[in-house]
């Protein structure tokens, strides 16, 4: 079976990660093969780095039922690329940290990452983050999903992502009312 | 994944609701308040998610130049956190622009449950003066303020009711601190980094603790 390499991916690290299964080989619902980085893929996802140190992980291709390879590529070219990139002061801890940090800014190539990304493509790769218990890439999906309401209004925001008004005349009034100290300007 | 609906944007099911609670509360927590407060217009899956949601933005969305734009913020902000109900204790104002805020939690405003609830206000970089009254309000437990490191000179707290802490921490390049405390049972500050003076005035005589480090 093909076994697709992380775009990313430098030349040494390759010849490494076959002399020493540096890597792991996760399967796609459809069957598909990727290879990531194991130290990318344990740093990143919770999910695959209870896999890697259960001892769990198969190496003819860890069994991924809930992931397409579309998202599934996108996953692995994310932790590739993450490998790669030198981290900015941002996404070093802080030394003032509580539960409720803030989210830190994507970084200009996370912003590249997801705006290339289709409508679809982008769902299917908030669930496989979701999935895998990948907080990062969450947190930056999430955050393109942000981007793409801010400014709206609800009545674009439901254009923009097909959501059906279920909402009647009344109902509808009735929060108006309610919330109308939020929507003061309309 | 093969989805056989045609494409108006990408496909005409709706994914963004779909997503669990949990991940719409982040995407929530980006906006700006305001917007987080009207996505509960959208349909009926999303008129109750912004109350939960664990970050609130009050973020002016334009400056502030007049004193009707301000007295709307100031409607907005004190709605908003009359009505949020984000699980104890975590009422978070993360703000870069408002200098001012002046939040006022009058007795005549209903409690939303019995539940005594802490307001919490972390990373407000431009704040310069805070004014809490906490009356018989939703945060008569008490007032934490976390690292609103930045220009903060005034913070004045008002409590009715004895039943009140003022915590503050990682206040880091704050110089002066004027505290207000009518009141205020307990007032713990810690991470002073580089207060030089303190003034603290206890009007009602009632501070029972006072804990700096």
């Amino acid at each position: 079976m093909e076994v697709d390499k992380g775009k990313g991916e430098a030349e040494e690290t390759r010849k490494v990660a076959e002399a020493d299964r540096d890597t792991v080989t996760l399967k796609s619902s459809d069957g598909k093969l990727f290879e990531v980085s194991k130290e990318a893929a344990a740093r990143l996802s919770t999910v695959l780095a209870g896999m890697i140190a259960g001892g769990s992980i198969d190496d003819n291709g860890t069994d991924l039922k809930q992931i397409g390879s579309e998202a599934l590529e996108n996953v692995v070219d994310y932790c590739n690329k993450h490998a790669n990139s030198i981290p900015s002061a941002a996404l070093i801890s802080s030394s003032i940290s509580f539960n409720t940090a803030p989210f830190k800014e994507p970084e200009e190539w996370e912003r590249k990452f997801v705006d290339r990304l289709s409508h679809d493509a982008l769902f299917d790769l908030v669930e496989a983050a979701n999935f895998l218990g990948m907080e990062r890439l969450l947190d930056v999906t999430c955050h393109k999903i942000s981007e793409m309401m801010k400014g709206k209004s609800p009545d674009q925001i439901r254009e923009v992502f097909n959501i059906k008004n279920d909402y009647t005349k009344e109902e509808l009034e009735e929060i108006r009312q309610e919330l109308a100290w939020a929507f003061y300007d309309d | 994944m093969s989805d056989p609906q045609p494409a108006a944007n990408g496909g005409s099911a709706d994914l963004l609701s779909a997503l669990p609670d949990a991940l719409l509360h982040s995407i929530i927590s980006n906006l700006t308040s305001r917007q987080a407060v009207r996505t509960s217009a959208l349909s009926r899956r999303w008129r109750e998610l912004w109350r939960s949601a664990p970050c609130i933005d009050v973020d002016g969305e334009e400056p502030i130049r007049s004193r009707e734009q301000w007295d709307k913020l100031e409607d907005f902000t004190t709605n908003l956190l009359m009505h949020h109900i984000a699980p104890r204790p975590r009422h978070e104002i993360a703000s870069s622009t408002v200098k001012i805020l002046d939040i006022e939690c009058g007795m005549d405003l209903p409690l939303l449950d019995n539940e005594p609830r802490r307001c919490m206000m972390v990373m407000a970089p431009g704040l310069t003066s805070l004014w809490l009254y906490v009356g018989c309000s939703p945060y008569r437990d008490g007032v934490l303020l976390v690292q609103v490191d930045s220009l903060v000179r005034e913070v004045c707290v008002v409590a009715d009711e004895e039943a009140c802490e003022f915590d503050a921490m990682s206040t880091m390049i704050l110089r002066e601190l004027f505290a207000k405390l009518v009141n205020v049972r307990a007032l713990e500050l810690s991470c002073f980094a580089k207060v030089v003076r303190m003034y603290v005035y206890n009007d009602a005589q009632r501070l029972l603790s006072l804990t700096i480090y």
